[in-house]
């Protein structure tokens, strides 16, 4: 009951946090007519700012893609940001870009950040340094993420997109640009660190268990780098990038190493042995992993076809090094637009796999029967064995969780509705099915979801002023 | 074919009549210019060129003469447009031309800063100015 209200009031702030928002940026629009690129010291100075109000609801009282259930949330990439540009001659210049948005440490409050906040150095045409706070061109969208306005998604595919913990970091970059026959080619490099949450549902609710309970944020530190190289004809983009990644657990915590197959005999006393019989997997003590490395490679291609038709497609693959579960993963989208005036409806497919031997322990895990007690157990044992075995089993789907694991597809179809050049409608239906389970689905404790679809249906407003 | 030739007695008509049509005029000293150096100009591709900062200008878009020069010089309408600097700014690549609301203010901007070039309609051209591409 408690918890029922505590959501209730929750949506209800967002909800009031949302429409304070727009009420400001109202107000900002306001004073964006009188004055928007003002002199501030005799230098070039302007205000700009976007946001995005997106309420999206699902068919399942669980939680998917971190917000969305069958109650409705505006939480799933609503956001409101301003910034600040200043020009100190033609060579340098500073952006700050600040946000309000969803928190990335807790499901339950929204909180201000800085997005952005570099020093821009161009000392040619053809070079561009960055230096500061910003975000890394990991994806087609990943650098415009919160702003909505520049893509016609609804929801940018959530298999690929959501691979990106850290979109932001602290660090330097650099664009190097020439001409050829076929288009201009752009050269991205960046590196830099970021200190993120990295978001883990862990389906236990037993206190008797020492596990971590629902959804845990485990401080990240991550050592961003990559090469991207981008070529831009007329109407068409091509890129394919590279991204080198050093994660490392912070505050003395540590990543799950692996998951071991335990018997009943080696997780119960002695004196309950001969009842139980069976085996868990479970998670193997003291191998936490405090490092690791990541390697993400990424294609996509956003391609002009006749009759106003447009697809745009991302391929990623991520070798993990160092850390015997999850990550490694295979994931792509494709989608289809068509550009009709103001609107601009599309199809899409993607798809997430994690790798081969992981999908295969996941199976391990689901069909295993886990422990069991013997119907001949003495009274007297009874119910410390039913404990016993209702602990390690519980373990167990613990375990699969730490794999983080992902296998799923979806469906969509929306559309687009241009307002103005500045502001978007769009609207989406999704059906996601999960295969063996995702970690994008919060699995109430004690359940395995699993060949089961997911209908989400999202409503977007977006805009820049 | 017929569509084609249309077309082409179309643009005759149009250019024998001596309509308007839309020019890139700059500062004194900035030199003749293709439609691909404009191009990169006003899509903040190129900041200097000769070693000398050039200051595009833009009316605002409720200008005609906007809408022509963005269809005749970038091929663009202003919903492209619009959306390429709302992106470029987005990421910290840079700011949009400056804006100015009347041609009078334009060509005044122009006459005293160096390296600014904007568009007219040839209607307008005088003396003064240096017309940098047709």
């Amino acid at each position: 009951m408690f918890t029922k209200i505590s959501q209730l009031s929750f949506k209800k702030q967002s909800l009031k946090m949302l429409l304070s928002g727009l009420l400001v940026i109202n107000c900002l629009n306001m004073q964006y007519a009188l004055a928007l690129d003002t002199s501030l010291l005799g230098l070039d100075t302007s205000l700009t700012g976007f946001g995005s109000a997106n309420f999206a609801i699902s068919d399942h009282s669980y939680r998917y893609n971190r917000y969305i259930d069958n109650e409705g949330t505006f939480n799933r990439g609503s956001l409101f940001a301003l910034q600040a540009d200043i020009k100190f001659n033609e060579h340098f210049s500073t952006t700050i870009q600040g946000k309000l948005a969803p928190a990335n440490y807790n499901d339950h409050q929204w909180e201000p950040s800085l997005t952005w906040a570099l020093l821009t150095w161009r000392p040619r045409n053809d070079l561009l340094f960055r230096f500061g706070k910003q975000r890394g061109q990991f994806y087609l969208f990943s650098e415009t993420l919160e702003l909505a306005q520049s893509y016609d998604f609804a929801q940018l595919p959530t298999e690929l997109y959501r691979t990106i913990v850290a979109p932001d970091f602290w660090g330097g970059s650099l664009a190097k640009t020439w001409d050829s026959a076929y288009g201009e080619f752009t050269l991205d490099t960046y590196l830099g660190y970021k200190e993120a949450k990295w978001r883990t549902n862990f389906r236990n609710d037993l206190p008797s268990l020492t596990y971590p309970t629902g959804v845990q944020y485990a401080d990240t530190g991550i050592l961003n780098s990559g090469m991207v190289l981008t070529l831009q004809t007329y109407n068409n983009k091509f890129r394919v990038g590279i991204h080198p990644q050093a994660l490392s657990a912070l505050n003395g915590q540590a990543f799950p190493g692996g998951i071991g197959l335990y018997s009943a005999a080696q997780l119960s006393p002695e004196d309950l042995s001969p009842w139980l019989s069976g085996s868990v997997y479970q998670v193997k003590p003291n191998q936490g992993v405090t490092e690791f490395n990541a390697l993400i490679f990424a294609l996509g291609a956003e391609v002009e076809l006749p009759e106003n038709f447009r697809v745009i497609t991302e391929l990623l693959h991520r070798d993990v090094f160092g850390r015997l579960v999850g990550t490694d993963l295979n994931t792509g989208y494709i989608a289809l637009f068509k550009d009709l005036n103001h609107w601009s409806p599309y199809v899409s497919f993607s798809i997430a796999s994690s790798q081969n031997s992981v999908i295969k322990l996941v199976k391990k895990i689901n069909q295993s029967q886990g422990l069991s007690v013997s119907p001949n157990t003495p009274s007297a044992l009874l119910s410390t064995a039913n404990n016993v075995v209702t602990d390690a089993n519980a373990g167990q789907l613990f375990a699969a969780d730490t794999l983080a694991f992902i296998d799923q597809y979806t469906f969509a179809i929306g559309t687009a509705y241009k307002l103005t050049p500045k502001q978007k409608i769009k609207f989406e239906w999704a059906r996601t099915t999960i295969g063996l389970g995702s970690i994008y689905v919060d699995s109430p404790p004690r359940t395995n979801i699993n060949n089961q679809a997911i209908d989400v249906f999202s409503v977007s407003y977006n805009f820049v002023f | 074919m017929k569509h084609t030739i249309t077309l082409l007695l179309f643009n005759f008509l149009l250019s024998s009549t001596g309509q308007a049509e839309i020019i890139v005029i700059g500062h004194k000293g900035l030199p003749k210019m293709d439609k691909e150096t404009i191009q990169k100009i006003y899509t903040g591709k190129i900041i200097t060129l000769a070693g000398t900062p050039v200051t595009p200008l833009n009316l605002l878009p409720e200008a005609p003469e906007r809408q022509q020069f963005l269809a005749k010089f970038l091929h663009q309408d202003e919903e492209k447009y619009t959306g390429y600097w709302i992106v470029r700014r987005a990421i910290g690549k840079g700011t949009p031309p400056k804006e100015v609301s009347k041609i009078e203010e334009l060509i005044r901007f122009i006459n005293e800063t160096p390296g600014a070039l904007g568009y007219i309609d040839n209607t307008n051209i005088n003396n003064k100015l240096s017309i940098l591409a047709k």
